[in-house]
């Protein structure tokens, strides 16, 4: 089966950014999460894939077809919430969906009806009348209700309360219990991928920096407190140390090799502790040395 | 693109339903109570197009600016082609409309003998619109565009050109003809002539069509379509 995505060679470049070349792919039903700072090439990933923005190098695939402008067999494939929410802004919410349903094959009527009640959406209120909250909800039943095998998904839940997150966070598990469907996610909110995601892709300043199972990296990384006499140390895939005294706290990539490396050093009171994502992937993104 | 066209219609019938039916109520009149004088009829026809056309162009100009339509429509699948056909002939379509109950208005008082003055009119009038409604969409998807910053200066330059000594002399000719006369008698003499000739009011009709074509081009040479 062709991948769900894949971008070959992409680079998109800004005044004062680039993009690439970037090489990131994507395999029907998994999701994948994307992380990175603000500015690290996030979004304008998202643009490149729905169509918003066109590359300058490079190729990419949905589902096997280019996403070239003038074809549109390949937007029927995709669900698209963005970091901009647009639509007929005198319009209620229900009439921009009647007019979003026309082009798409595959359009619910009963799902969309179905989806707006779950996110509690007033439908009958105007587009320009909804809250911020209200019209990232819109988006997502529009991307939703023609049951897409791709989501691009920047920030989707940018906006909403916390019921209203997990709401959308368990659309989305039901969106993938077939299996067939894959998402693409870009976030900040690293706990609402933790829970989601089966690998994350770290970005920063436009280049991929690692790609991973979501369980290998939470298995791998450990932070580990010891007491140790020594001015200076070197651990091996260590990506950071701290020291108060003679108590060293580091974080460390590989816990089995670091263990017995600070056994070695002679380190006393060794105790390992599990990281949570958000703590392993502030630590990926300050650490250029990190490798995909 | 009929999707859209039909999406278009519905969102802005009140604009285009108040603007349009003002203007035919006004051409029935002339029509039934002031058409004897074919030249000042002709005039007057003129300036209410004028008017029902740029209340809806400049409608259309700010809630393109306020609610990213583009962005909208290139999200959903929808050929780059078809958007950018759509953009221009919406408009265009209405324009239509208009020129149609004008040259019937006009032709009934006027006869056969006032058609060729009437269609010739018609053809050049059209042209300029055309070239005004396509340098509208080129000078908002050229920015977007992949061109470099000298071809940018040629585009921005011609579209200045034109606004200046093309369309708006154009308009307040038509809109003050015996004005415009009195202060530049050459220029409505030789401005006169051009526009009146076959050769002259199909030339300007082929430059609105070229201009036509050439908004749909750059718009399908955008390489963003975020707002």
């Amino acid at each position: 089966m062709a991948k769900a995505f894949e971008c070959v060679d992409v680079v998109k470049t800004y005044r004062d950014f680039q993009l690439g070349p970037l090489n990131i792919s994507l395999e029907p039903g998994i999701v994948l999460g994307y992380i990175g700072p603000n500015g690290a090439g996030k979004t304008t990933t998202m643009h490149c894939l729905s169509g918003l923005v066109r590359a300058e190098q490079g190729r990419m695939t949905i589902f096997g077809r280019s996403n070239d402008p003038n074809s549109t067999a390949w937007k029927q494939d995709i669900g698209y919430v963005g970091d901009v929410h647009v639509f007929y802004e005198r319009w209620t919410g229900e009439k921009n969906l009647k007019f979003i349903s026309r082009f798409y094959d595959n359009w619910s009527d009963k799902r969309a009806l179905e989806l707006a009640k779950r996110f509690e959406l007033p439908l009958q209120k105007r587009a320009r009348d909804l809250s911020t909250g209200n019209r990232v909800k819109l988006s997502l039943v529009a991307a939703l209700a023609h049951s897409p095998k791709l989501l691009l998904l920047d920030e989707p839940t940018a906006g909403l309360d916390p019921v209203v997150r997990a709401e959308v966070l368990d659309t989305l598990f039901e969106v993938l219990e077939d299996g067939e469907r894959s998402i693409f996610y870009s976030t900040h909110i690293l706990s609402d991928i933790s829970r989601l995601a089966d690998e994350l892709a770290f970005i920063r300043s436009g280049t991929i920096i690692l790609r991973t199972a979501k369980d290998d990296l939470t298995g791998r990384y450990r932070r580990i407190t010891f007491s140790l006499e020594a001015e200076d140390l070197l651990i091996e895939h260590a990506s950071s140390q701290e020291r108060e005294g003679t108590t060293w706290q580091i974080v460390t990539a590989d816990a089995g090799e670091t263990l017995k490396e600070l056994h070695e050093l002679g380190a006393e009171k060794i105790q390992e502790s599990r990281m949570t994502i958000d703590e392993i992937a502030v630590q990926i993104l300050k650490n250029r040395s990190e490798k995909s | 693109m009929w999707k859209l066209m039909r999406a278009e219609w519905q969102y802005s019938r009140a604009v285009l339903g108040v603007t349009g039916a003002f203007c035919l109520l006004i051409a029935a009149a002339y029509c039934l109570w002031g058409g004897s004088e074919s030249q000042a009829g002709l005039r007057a026809f003129r300036v209410l197009v004028i008017f029902c056309v740029s209340v809806v162009w400049l409608f259309q100009i700010i809630r393109r600016q306020k609610e990213a339509v583009d962005r909208l429509h290139r999200l959903l699948p929808v050929s780059q082609v078809q958007a950018g056909l759509f953009r221009v002939l919406f408009l265009t379509g209405f324009w239509g409309i208009l020129m149609l109950f004008f040259t019937v208005g006009r032709s009934i008082p006027g006869g056969s003998a006032g058609a060729a003055a009437l269609g010739r009119d018609v053809a050049a009038f059209s042209g300029v619109f055309l070239m005004a409604n396509g340098i509208s969409l080129i000078s908002r998807d050229h920015r977007y565009t992949a061109l470099n910053r000298f071809w940018m200066t040629v585009v921005r330059t011609m579209i200045a050109i034109f606004l200046v000594s093309g369309y708006l002399l154009f308009m307040l000719h038509g809109a003050l003809a015996n004005e415009m006369g009195s202060l530049m008698p050459g220029f409505d003499t030789g401005f006169r002539s051009v526009y009146r000739s076959v050769s002259g009011s199909l030339g300007i009709l082929s430059s609105g069509l070229l201009f036509t074509w050439l908004s749909v081009y750059v718009y399908c040479r955008r390489v963003d379509y975020k707002e």
